[in-house]
């Protein structure tokens, strides 16, 4: 029994994707293993929160013994890029059943909402596109909690952290790259990247999401200034 | 607060936020075009600011990493001529560790 095409389809563009997954989840596993909170406790935040960057600083805060509403404030505020997703895929999510609605967001992230945006441009049909997303995101998050067992099992073992962590914001070039398709998405990407930067000062996360929610408002100015309107967006 | 629970709330205040417009979707409407192509900016921004704050931003503010930002400027270009993210992910962290291991960049 072969399996439906858009799940095939799924995993074959989640698949390198996934495989970065594992050495995200491996960091964190490290993280894990050097901070005073058990593994099990570490481990179940790649089940409970389910987003790299928001576990590492949570575990590193908790560790460090901020109050609980700095540690969780700061990983809700690292988060608040997913809300944009959110709103990126509502209009073709709004076609699905209520129980998929509800629960297929807990799979979200950066690279699974990067691919079904794409994919959503040219497959219409909403139960292609729930299997579609469905098995992309899965493979997606089964390696990163594949990545974050064997990171706390390894620990401190693991060689040479810096070139792996390197995979993470290759891994983002690697989605970044293709969806710069026409002038607005350019300038999107070029103003968010430059607040970004400027906006280092402030606390972790803050400066993401205030530059992605600045590069948004300079790609839309760029949308009302010329005819460069080509791509399509998903329905 | 138990470090578990502070985890259980993260997780469940990061699923409300997954679910934020997805869960409001079929309330919300059909968009218009120019909300459809707004939206469409959403990936390419955040993903942006994701990159410039790796490369360039630290524990302690903006950092130098020559490796990294050289390996980003490789991805960048293989990315763009290959459209892979294996070849990408591939070409960047051999560049990163030729830099980082053997010429200890």
């Amino acid at each position: 029994m072969s399996l439906p095409e858009p799940v095939r389809s799924g995993l074959r563009a989640a698949l390198p994707l996934a495989v970065t997954a594992l050495p995200f989840g491996l960091v964190y596993g490290v993280v894990v293993a050097g901070s005073s909170i058990s593994p099990w406790v570490g481990l179940a935040g790649s089940w409970l929160v389910l987003a790299g960057a928001a576990q590492i600083s949570l575990v590193e805060l908790i560790d460090a013994g901020a109050a609980w509403p700095v540690a969780i404030g700061t990983a809700l505020v690292i988060n608040a890029r997913l809300a944009l997703y959110s709103a990126a895929l509502a209009p073709a999510f709004a076609a699905f059943d209520r129980r998929w609605r509800w629960s297929l967001p807990y799979l979200l992230t950066d690279q699974a909402a990067v691919l079904a945006v794409a994919e959503y441009r040219h497959r219409r049909d909403p139960v292609e596109r729930r299997l579609y997303y469905t098995a992309a995101a899965l493979l997606i998050v089964v390696f990163w909690w594949g990545g974050s067992i064997v990171g706390v099992l390894l620990g401190a073992s693991l060689p040479n952290a810096d070139v792996i962590g390197f995979a993470v914001p290759a891994m983002f070039l690697a989605l970044l790259i293709p969806a710069l398709d026409s002038r607005p998405t350019l300038v999107a990407a070029v103003s968010a990247a430059a607040v970004a930067v400027a906006a280092s000062p402030l606390p972790s996360g803050v400066n993401i999401t205030l530059a992605a929610l600045s590069g948004i408002a300079a790609g839309r100015l760029a949308l009302g200034l010329g005819p460069s309107q080509s791509r399509e967006v998903p329905a | 607060m138990s470090p578990l629970l502070q985890i259980i709330l993260a997780g469940v205040g990061t699923y409300l936020l997954r679910l934020s417009f997805i869960g409001l979707s079929a309330r919300l409407g059909t968009p218009s075009a120019r909300t459809e192509a707004t939206l469409g900016l959403i990936a390419p921004a955040v993903l942006a600011a994701i990159i410039a704050d790796q490369l360039f931003v630290g524990d302690d503010g903006l950092v130098v990493q020559w490796s990294w930002w050289i390996g980003g400027v490789v991805a960048g270009l293989v990315a763009w001529r290959w459209r892979s993210a294996g070849i990408t992910m591939g070409a960047g962290l051999v560049c990163v560790w030729v830099l980082d291991a053997v010429l200890g960049l």
